[in-house]
């Protein structure tokens, strides 16, 4: 017998990996070994046959940012043309086009923006909550509430409980990328957080009750024992509060970044993907990043352990704006599920079922491309933002010539 | 499950699958145990060598591409007359070199045939002289006598590249494969065999699971051609990539000269091979080795 088929044995008998057996599986197991066993293990956490999605809009409120992460080809430095913050009628308007569509709740992430107070936030989700009472907001990944907290120098915990009382939902998973700090700091987001305090962040937001899911970026510089150390990272903690919903993982996009490179291939997508399913054998759920990979591997993921097809999203700024711009409405999404033999639910962010395709139910609009953030050239500053204090020098002079010209 | 372990132990010994057998495969939602079937046998045959060609499309008019390193010059379209054609192929053989010039659609060459009130074996033979060695592809479910016209091909002294489906198949997929299977029994001069549609339907793709079945079940029903071609430029590499793990053992179609997303396609190609864990081993239009 070989170690591939005694660590084969182990994850059959549920019994969990340590960091050394995923290397192995991860290293040396032929990938239809592999897929197998991820979807044997899908099979037993979800024998009822169901892949889940979710409707909702994929929203970034801006896209200036301090942080300047070598693999990010979104963020615009502040002060620059083509930097923009969506003001809260463009964001309105958005949830309308989504509640359109059956959608349930935003994703609404962005940059590090220096000039968005806190009381931005705060206002934004009491506006949002006040008009959609129901709608959700799955808001601010953990470098971006870690942000929040620099700027308005308070601590961590204070600030997820105001944004919790100011309408905030659940936590995405965003930001992770490689939790582990020699990988942060040579992709130069050790400075927005590091991986204890990407972790120290979700632990009071699971103590305070929230629900988050947790990500990963791989591809990048990290080693093969790297990416598994940020697995158990995440296994750990989930152990400890059980408060991650879901885990989500793709491939660094190379295209327009600082750091460049090649994209790590749709096969090592489909192991990596395999051996998180194996080696976070607490998590319930596992997501396909059909937007990353293309509707065929995105497809091919729940052969190899996932179980959710993720978001509709409807609209998608930061993959797009490193090259890759893979599109699935419902309809493609269902006929995806469908096609590989499984049942399709519509799901919260906590997997609660919501029933079946919104499109058998009534019409709705087919979506064959993504919208964006804003029209290109759309250079219109909110008229709201004067009301906020602004941080940077541009940001200042912005403000001052919106009160001029007012 | 246990059916398909059955199958696997048929695949697995060497033995001709049953009708039964094709069609349990035809069904199954395993599709990780199907490709890895297919695998197998792809495994048995080649072991991890995996070929692939570089290949310069030129288009019928207009003026000719510089001159960059590749394993095979295509034309590509459909010609109006074969005077024309004529034209462009001693036209691009004047500069190919030792290249390989292939061309052309032989459903296409059919059709010129019968406009032009020629047998197809003289048009090809007329092609042949003009300097073309290789006949691009021919589609099987579009010529109306696919075995008269790939002997036509041979006749004339002119290799056929790849034999290809042009559309997905509407009889069901298992009739048509065992259908190629006896085309082969019967002409004996296939070597590879494309079996993904090569007319994509944007408005309703493929999907991922039909793709990598239309692969692996041609492994392992169309197991008297040597080769199971997938096309890198028009699968894509992420669905290319894994069809090489589905049966197939051959790319075509990898652009010469750099890819479409900069840098060059070949080493990019070579990179994508060994990521799957297979051996990159470049080939020509005629399928000799390129040495690396
Ligand atoms: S990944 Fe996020 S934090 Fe980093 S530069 Fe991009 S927008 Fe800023």
């Amino acid at each position: 017998m070989t170690t591939i088929d005694t660590l084969a044995q182990k994850v059959e008998a549920g019994e969990r990996l340590s960091g050394a057996e995923a290397l192995e599986l991860y290293r040396h197991a032929p990938l239809h070994r592999l897929g197998r066993l991820a979807d044997r293990v899908r099979a037993r956490k979800h024998p009822e046959g169901i892949v889940t999605y979710i409707i909702d809009r994929n929203v970034n409120y801006t896209n200036v940012c301090v942080a300047k992460c070598s693999f990010c080809a979104f963020y615009r430095e502040v002060g620059a043309a083509d930097g923009y913050v969506l003001g809260f009628d463009e964001i309105f308007r958005k949830i309308d086009e989504t509640i359109a569509v059956g959608g349930v709740q935003l994703l609404l992430q962005g940059g590090h923006n220096p000039d968005l107070p806190l009381t931005w936030y705060e206002d934004l989700f009491r506006a949002v909550k006040e008009r959609y009472p129901a709608f959700k907001l799955h808001a601010l990944s953990p470098p971006e509430v870690i942000h929040l907290s620099r700027l308005s120098r308070l601590p961590v915990p204070q600030v997820v409980d105001r944004l919790v009382a100011a309408g905030l939902d659940s936590i995405p998973g965003g930001g992770a990328e490689i939790l582990v700090d020699r990988v942060r700091k040579l992709l130069h987001c050790y400075g927005k957080a590091t991986a204890d305090e990407w972790l120290g962040v979700m632990r009071h937001a699971h103590r305070a009750g929230l629900r988050t899911t947790a990500t990963m970026m791989y591809g990048t510089v990290e080693t093969d024992e790297e990416r598994i150390e940020h697995m158990l990272r995440l296994r750990d903690l989930q152990d400890e509060t059980g408060g991650f919903t879901a885990f989500i993982t793709w491939s660094f996009q190379p295209s327009h970044t600082e750091l460049g490179g090649q994209e790590a291939t749709g096969v090592d997508y489909l192991r990596t993907l395999a051996l998180a399913r194996l080696v976070l054998d607490n998590f319930d759920n596992l997501q396909a990043s059909w937007v990353t990979q293309g509707g065929k591997v995105g497809q091919l993921s729940l052969a190899f352990g996932a179980n959710d097809m993720g978001s509709v999203m409807i609209e998608e700024n930061v993959v797009r704006a490193a090259g890759a711009a893979y599109c699935m409405d419902e309809v493609e999404i269902v006929r995806n599920i469908e096609d590989a033999g499984f049942v399709p639910r519509r799901r919260t962010m906590h997997y609660e079922l919501l029933g079946g395709p919104v499109f058998r139910e009534r019409d709705v609009p087919r979506m064959l491309n993504l919208a964006q953030a804003r029209r290109e050239g759309d250079r219109s500053v909110p008229a709201e933002l004067v009301n906020y204090p602004a941080r940077s020098r541009a940001g200042r002079q912005q403000r001052e010539g919106q009160r001029s010209d007012a | 499950m246990d059916v398909l372990a059955e199958i696997a132990r048929r695949v697995e010994a060497d033995e001709r699958l049953s009708d039964e057998d094709a069609y349990e495969l035809m069904s199954t939602h395993d599709i990780v145990g199907l490709a890895g079937l297919a695998d197998e046998a792809r495994r048995r045959r080649h072991g991890r060598r995996t070929t692939f060609v570089r290949v310069l499309d030129v288009g019928l008019t207009g003026p000719l591409p510089g001159v960059v390193s590749a394993g095979e010059l295509r034309l590509s379209g459909t010609p109006a007359t074969l005077d024309s054609a004529i034209a462009r192929v001693r036209q691009l053989r004047s500069v190919a070199g030792d290249v390989p010039v292939s061309g052309f659609d032989l459903s296409d060459l059919d059709a010129l045939a019968a406009d032009e009130g020629l047998p197809l074996r003289t048009l090809l033979e007329r092609l042949q002289e003009a300097g073309l060695e290789l006949v691009a592809e021919a589609p099987v479910d579009a010529l109306a006598e696919p075995r008269a016209a790939i002997e036509a091909v041979n006749m004339a002294g002119l290799t056929l590249a790849r034999l290809v489906l042009r559309t997905v198949p509407r009889d069901g997929l298992v009739h048509v494969l065992r259908d190629v299977a006896s085309l082969q029994r019967a002409v004996g001069v296939l070597r590879t065999f494309q079996p993904l549609p090569r007319r994509l339907q944007p408005q309703a793709p493929t999907t991922g699971y039909a793709d990598t079945r239309q692969v692996a079940l041609a492994r392992l029903l169309v197991d008297n051609i040597e080769s199971i071609q997938v096309d890198w430029g028009l699968y894509g590499p992420k669905l290319a990539q894994f069809a090489l793990a589905a049966g197939a053992d051959d790319v075509d179609g990898v652009a010469a000269g750099a890819g479409p997303r900069g840098g060059d396609a070949g080493d990019e190609v070579r990179r994508q091979i060994a990521a799957a864990g297979l051996e990159p081993h470049e080939r020509t239009g005629r399928f000799d080795a390129v040495p690396a």
